[in-house]
């Protein structure tokens, strides 16, 4: 039997999706529908890294514990703004993606339409309706662009990759509310919006199994504030996430359709001096599975993760950096005993604990070459996709990283 | 009586010549397009304009922000002293910006001599030179406007 699918002229204009409507927005900039307004304000920016990753065991981004490592790591953007009225912009960002098994796809990163109802300078309060990023700690807004970020793999335990879906952007809105005072300056962001489709990876990272259902974002608030200081030394945040995952059971399923609660809380604090930059950043994420059924009884853990990281500017074009950071997916269980008895899983499959030495040369303003090596302790941050036997994980590995990186 | 009262403010000239000049000469000023209406900013605006907080001049023409590269020296320079901020806060402001979706970035410019030439021929620009090299060149090549910071 064939099925046909009615399309309406609705999904033709493709405005079944809110940041399509943001999309066609922009294409009608270009007319001569808006003809006193500024069009020189139209900018391109873009960046593409490539890295290679090469572990003692354990693969990260494509067969890592191979011997010759592996190249699979490719993040491309290009983004185009627009601010045509003074009250009024648009932008849009496109990002292809492969990383390693985990994700080989191009996606509509941000597509939005910016509104500033109030500005005095002093104060801006504005409206974002669209595709938004989410404004998570101190990176997860821009956590693609190499150029922006601490290191080629970021501190798992607060961008964590296996999530990376829940967190990147969200179909929604956002309130913000910039303040500039004598001691510096304030922002609140808040955001309400549907987080993008989630892989089978959810699954395996709160599930340890693919089930026969799918895991569904439902819509998510968020909500930061943060400080700067004028010069830009001194800078803190806090993020709080509410988010629930609802499960769409599959016929004779294996799972009632419970739902996952989860609540963040980060702080996020940078202090620099000199040459020298300090950075920590402190996750309490509260994850309640409720109502799935015997298999997977109802559960009340509390995540906990933080980093440190020391950087140190060696000259205008070197960068060296350590850090040191620690994920305990259950705080009540740090070595994985009770995780290990509830799933079959390593005990180290519970905890992720790590340091790391980076350097970074940042030989003209387009370019960067960046390289790292970690010990880790702990094998929770390594995707499903990647390692796909799951128990054979090892406990103790290393991991080196190179990374290009080119913006424009 | 005249003629030592002469020399005495020569030398005064000299000597404030040989204590500022450094800073008098080689300071960066903030230069604007001839269009723009107006002569002086307070450190909170300029700092506004150059975070791409505020678009428009007072009287509506948008606002055209140009700037060099973070590694020149003279944009260092403009950073720290006229904005009292640090370079790298410029950059994670207009990174962000750019890669998030929530605002732009200033137009960047290879040199002091491209700098003046554009914001001369542009409509509500700013940006930023050297007096020395302001001075130095031909004036009728450049038609910008010096903007006094408060």
């Amino acid at each position: 039997m064939i099925q046909t699918q009615a399309v309406s002229t609705f999904d033709l204009l493709m405005l079944n999706k809110p940041y399509h409507a943001v999309l066609l927005l922009f294409i009608l900039c270009g007319s001569p529908v808006f003809a006193n307004s500024d069009f020189d304000t139209f900018q391109l920016h873009g960046f593409v890294n490539q890295g290679y990753f090469l572990s003692s065991h354990n693969n990260v981004n494509g067969k890592s514990s191979s011997n010759h490592g592996s190249l699979g790591l490719t993040e491309i953007g290009i983004n185009a703004s627009i601010r045509p009225f003074s009250q009024l912009g648009f932008a849009v960002q496109g990002i292809y993606r492969k990383a390693g098994a985990l994700s080989d796809e191009a996606q509509i990163d941000f597509a939005l339409l910016d509104w500033t109802f109030y500005n005095t300078g002093d104060t801006q309060a504005g409206l974002r309706l669209g595709r938004i990023k989410n404004p998570i700690g101190f990176y997860n807004e821009t956590r693609d662009m190499a150029f922006t970020r601490p290191s080629i793999v970021l501190p798992q335990g607060i961008y964590y990759e296996r999530l990376r879906d829940l967190y990147l952007s969200s179909d929604g809105a956002q309130f913000y509310y910039n303040q500039s005072s004598a001691f510096g300056e304030f922002s609140l962001q808040a955001n309400i919006g549907k987080p993008m489709g989630g892989k089978n990876e959810l699954e395996y990272a709160f599930f340890t199994f693919d089930a026969p259902g799918q895991l569904k974002a439902k819509t998510s608030k968020l909500v930061k504030l943060a400080y700067e200081s004028h010069s830009g030394a001194t800078r803190f945040a806090m993020t709080y996430i509410d988010l629930d995952l609802d499960y769409k059971e599959e016929a004779y399923d294996i799972l009632n359709p419970g739902d996952i609660a989860i609540d963040v809380l980060i702080f996020s604090a940078q202090q620099r001096v000199n040459n020298l930059t300090l950075t920590a950043e402190y996750l309490i994420q509260d994850n309640v599975l409720s109502d799935f059924g015997f298999l997977l009884p109802d559960s009340n853990a509390t995540s906990i993760s933080y980093y440190l990281e020391g950087a140190y500017q060696v000259s205008t074009e070197i960068q060296l950096s350590l850090r040191y950071d620690a994920l305990y997916i259950n705080e009540d269980d740090k070595n994985g005993a009770l995780y290990s008895a509830m799933t079959g899983m390593p005990r180290h499959s519970a905890f992720t604990k790590g340091s790391m030495v980076g350097l970074s040369w940042v030989p003209s303003h387009q370019w960067m070459i960046r390289t790292e090596y970690h010990r880790i302790s702990g094998s929770s941050t390594l995707s499903r996709a990647d390692n796909t036997d799951m128990n054979a994980n090892k406990k103790h590995w290393d991991l080196f990283a190179l990374q290009l990186s080119y913006r424009f | 009586m005249i003629g030592k009262r002469f020399k005495k403010q020569i030398s005064t000239i000299l000597l404030l010549f040989f204590i500022y000049k450094p800073s008098v000469l080689l300071a960066t000023d903030v230069i604007a397009s001839s269009n723009v209406s107006i002569s002086s900013l307070s450190l909170n605006e300029l700092r506004h304009i150059f975070f791409m907080r505020v678009q428009q001049w007072p009287d509506g023409t948008p606002i055209k922000v140009y700037v060099l590269k973070d590694s020149n020296e003279l944009h260092k320079q403009f950073s720290k002293e006229k904005l009292g901020v640090f370079p790298y806060k410029l950059r994670r402001l207009w990174d962000r910006n750019t890669f998030s979706g929530t605002g732009q970035a200033p137009i960047v410019l290879d040199n002091e001599l491209d700098m003046m030439k554009t914001i001369s021929a542009s409509q509500g620009g700013i940006g930023y030179a050297r007096k020395k090299t302001i001075n130095d060149s031909n004036p009728s090549r450049f038609n910008v406007r010096f903007i006094n910071v408060e």
